[in-house]
């Protein structure tokens, strides 16, 4: 007698997507369960401070989110994994026109008394906005299961048994040794985008 | 770059994925032709750090996320399960700002609600790590509720088809547990009724209190002791007795508790049938066939297995301390060896690697200690527990000659095997950390009186410990050993009185730990050898006690099994 397999509570984004593009709806919600907190929290890392309370967040992530789970032709994926880069990449265009229009938005207070910081996200303040595009432009020249594998785990901070679990890897171990090779190439490609330190 | 330099940096980039503190300013005068690369490879430490913190604060933004409604004293959030019993949901408690499971009780659910709030209270009764805590019971709005702890994880039964059977001595980890739990479920008059893989979850993800711990969820019958209905307990998993509608009793979850462990050695349920009546036959006249599906188990523990499925009950274990003894006794003896040591050592760890690792302890060791010590001593403690729960994160990680990686609850260690601990606090904490092997056999690993490395560990930087002493950094050494070695870490606002005692007790300098002080090939290794039960359960008791706690008190708890090389 054939027995249908047992669905795994954690099947890669690979099969969840293949699901999705076949109309699956309980697939569609998996992958929201699965990336929505994640990009909520995400993204909160990239708002500026004065735009960054947790309605405009959860607004943006979830409107990219959703549009993009209704879009998958525009999502060709060629690799295992790369699909929180490009949801990465669509929150990250809504991020900076958010920046845009807050920018542009009257403010109701004098410009003169805002903090200096408040137009900078935590992770501009950090590393400040020069390096973060050096960033961003040096991830473009990983493979895109490096670029997903580190995003994964600088970003997100996912473990490396998580990582493995999202990307399909085989093991936790196979997940480290990815985002292991990935950072000196990527420290190396920041270092050709960037004006010296 | 040229593949030499690239193969040079390639471990330093290996730290840095397992979060590792680096000391940059050392790295760079190391690798000067390489200073550029170490710029941005610290760049990109400085913004996981930044990624890290936004993730905090957007966890505690008041609000977040969007509350669907309220009931009674709690801000309800999204739908996390549903039953015939009605929903569960996330929700928080915003005087306490913690999360934690609230199921609703449905409106035209069977019964009356007064009934399904007595059986709420039962549970609340229990208090033990691996029962879940029931925080409150209440009815507003119309509604019956109760508020459970909140376990983030999964459930056996996920990870049984996730990942197939579990090894042996995995196996009778959870089955030890188990066994604690409902010997505490019935200490408080209550039968379970409803034991199986789905039922039981076990703690993970990102910021988990308890990393690892399995904890007992639904009660199904939740009987206050016999008789139980046969029709709420799961047919595959229910004993004979309770099959045959006769009368039920402690060793009938015994049953089920063995049926559990079956399936997790086999993946199959110990008897299978087409129908409820075949069932209860076979039940009552077969043995299961664990032999021919496991060749591989220790004798042990495939008698305690077997013999808690024993078609009568007076066959079965005597009580589940007796199953627990079996067990525990299963995985000790699973090597042929009998623990007559403990098996933790602490060793420096640079004089160990020697020259060949120099790149390794370059790269794990911790930075130098930039903020005066005596800023640390003099560290401003609250006299009192603040509202907020205590915040922390720690890592255990394991030094290899190839490398170093994040020990996950579950995985392996092996003798010769370094351990250190990476931790960080947003606040100036005590810490204590323990560590208890299979056979009860406990020590403490932190805070030890050699080392400079002391107690309260200062806010906002990552320690890596045990520590530093004169100006080395030191690690734990797995020693021999079989079964398993759960580590227990406790931090809190202020010194925390039960983990202070467990620690004297433990301490190597005292004399009821026997600890030895000795000189071993040259390297000066400290090693506790407390004797054998001595402190049997003491981590178990110390996180009962701390349950008890409060928000200033922070516990988190993995546990390693050994692998032969």
């Amino acid at each position: 007698m054939h027995t249908p397999p047992v669905p795994s509570p954690l099947e890669s984004t690979a099969v969840l997507l293949d699901r999705v593009r076949t109309g699956d709806a309980r697939a569609r919600d998996r992958l929201v369960r699965r990336y929505l907190p994640l990009l909520q929290a995400w993204a909160h890392g990239r708002l500026p401070r004065r735009a960054r309370g947790m309605a405009d967040t959860a607004d943006i992530v979830q409107v990219v989110l959703y549009r993009a789970l209704t879009r998958m032709e525009e999502f060709e994926y060629r690799h295992e994994g790369a699909f929180f880069a490009y949801l990465r990449q669509i929150v990250l265009n809504a991020v900076r026109e958010e920046i845009r229009r807050s920018v542009r938005r009257p403010s109701t207070s004098d410009v003169g008394d805002e903090a200096p910081d408040e137009g900078m996200s935590v992770v501009e303040q950090a590393i400040g906005r020069e390096m973060l595009g050096c960033y961003e432009h040096a991830l473009m020249r990983l493979t895109p299961e490096q670029r997903e594998a580190t995003i994964l785990r600088l970003e997100c901070g996912l473990s490396y048994v998580e990582i493995a679990e999202a990307m399909g890897r085989p093991s936790a171990n196979a997940a480290r040794m990815l985002v292991a090779r990935a950072l000196v190439p990527l420290a190396e490609a920041m270092r050709e985008h960037a004006p010296a330190l | 770059m040229s593949t030499h330099r690239h193969s040079e940096l390639e471990p330093i980039a290996d730290a840095l994925g397992d979060s590792a503190r680096l000391n940059w300013a050392e790295l760079a005068r190391e690798h000067p032709e390489s200073a550029a690369v170490l710029e941005r490879l610290h760049a990109l430490e400085k913004l996981a750090e930044a990624h890290r913190r936004a993730r905090d604060e957007a966890r505690d933004a008041p609000g977040s996320p969007p509350m669907a409604f309220r009931w009674g004293p709690l801000d309800v959030h999204e739908r996390i399960g549903e039953g015939a019993f009605g929903e569960v949901f996330r929700a928080r408690d915003p005087v306490l700002r913690r999360d934690v499971a609230l199921k609703l009780r449905r409106a035209d659910a069977a019964g009356p609600a007064s009934a399904w709030l007595e059986e709420a209270r039962r549970l609340a009764r229990v208090s033990h790590p691996n029962v879940i805590a029931v925080l409150g019971v209440d009815e507003h709005d119309g509604r019956a509720g109760l508020w459970t702890e909140l376990v983030r994880g999964e459930t056996l039964e996920a990870r049984l088809a996730r990942e197939g059977p579990m090894p042996a001595a995995e196996v009778a980890v959870v089955g030890v547990d188990l066994c604690r739990a409902l010997a505490a479920v019935h200490a408080g008059g209550v039968l379970h009724g409803d034991l199986k893989l789905s039922n039981v979850m076990r703690e993970g993800g990102e910021g988990v209190p308890h990393p690892g711990r399995v904890v007992l969820m639904d009660f199904g019958s939740g009987q206050d002791g016999p008789p139980a209905s046969p029709t709420t307990w799961t047919p595959l998993s229910a004993a004979p007795e309770v099959l045959r509608g006769g009368p039920v009793y402690a060793r009938s979850d015994q049953y089920a508790l063995g049926a559990l462990l079956y399936r997790l050695l086999t993946g199959r349920h110990p008897i299978e049938a087409g129908s409820l009546a075949e069932l209860i036959e076979r039940a009552g006249s077969r043995t299961p066939p664990l032999r021919d599906l496991r060749p591989d188990l220790p004798p042990a523990l495939h008698d305690a297995v077997l013999r808690a499925l024993a078609p009568e009950p007076e066959a079965r274990h005597a009580n589940l301390a007796a199953f627990e003894r079996a067990l525990s006794a299963a995985i000790g003896a699973r090597d042929g060896q009998v623990r007559s040591r403990h098996i933790v050592a602490l060793i420096a760890a640079a004089l160990v690697l020697g020259v060949a690792a120099t790149l390794v302890f370059v790269r794990v060791r911790p930075a130098p200690p930039t903020a005066p010590a005596a800023g640390t001593a003099a560290t401003p403690v609250p006299s009192a527990p603040a509202p907020t729960a205590l915040s922390a994160s720690a890592t255990l990680l394991r030094r290899t000659p190839s490398g170093s990686e994040a020990l996950v609850d579950g995985g392996a260690v092996r003798a010769g095997d370094r351990l250190v601990l990476q931790f960080r606090s947003p606040e100036p904490v005590w810490l204590y950390v323990f560590n208890e092997d299979a056979g009860g056999a406990a020590s403490a690993l932190f805070p030890l009186p050699r080392l400079a490395t002391t107690n309260p560990l200062a806010a906002g930087r990552e320690h890596q410990l045990p520590g530093m002493l004169d100006g080395r950094a030191f690690a734990w050494q797995v020693g021999e050993g079989s079964g398993s070695e759960t580590f227990l870490v406790v931090a809190g606002r202020q010194a925390v009185p039960a983990a202070e005692a467990l620690a004297a007790r433990l301490s190597p300098a005292s004399p009821a730990s026997r600890g030895a002080t000795r000189a071993e090939r040259g390297v000066e290794t400290l090693v506790e050898e407390p004797s054998p039960g001595e402190a049997a359960g003491a981590l178990v008791k110390l996180e009962r006690q701390l349950t008890q706690a409060g928000p200033g008190v922070w516990v988190w708890r993995l546990r390693a099994i050994h692998d032969r090389p």
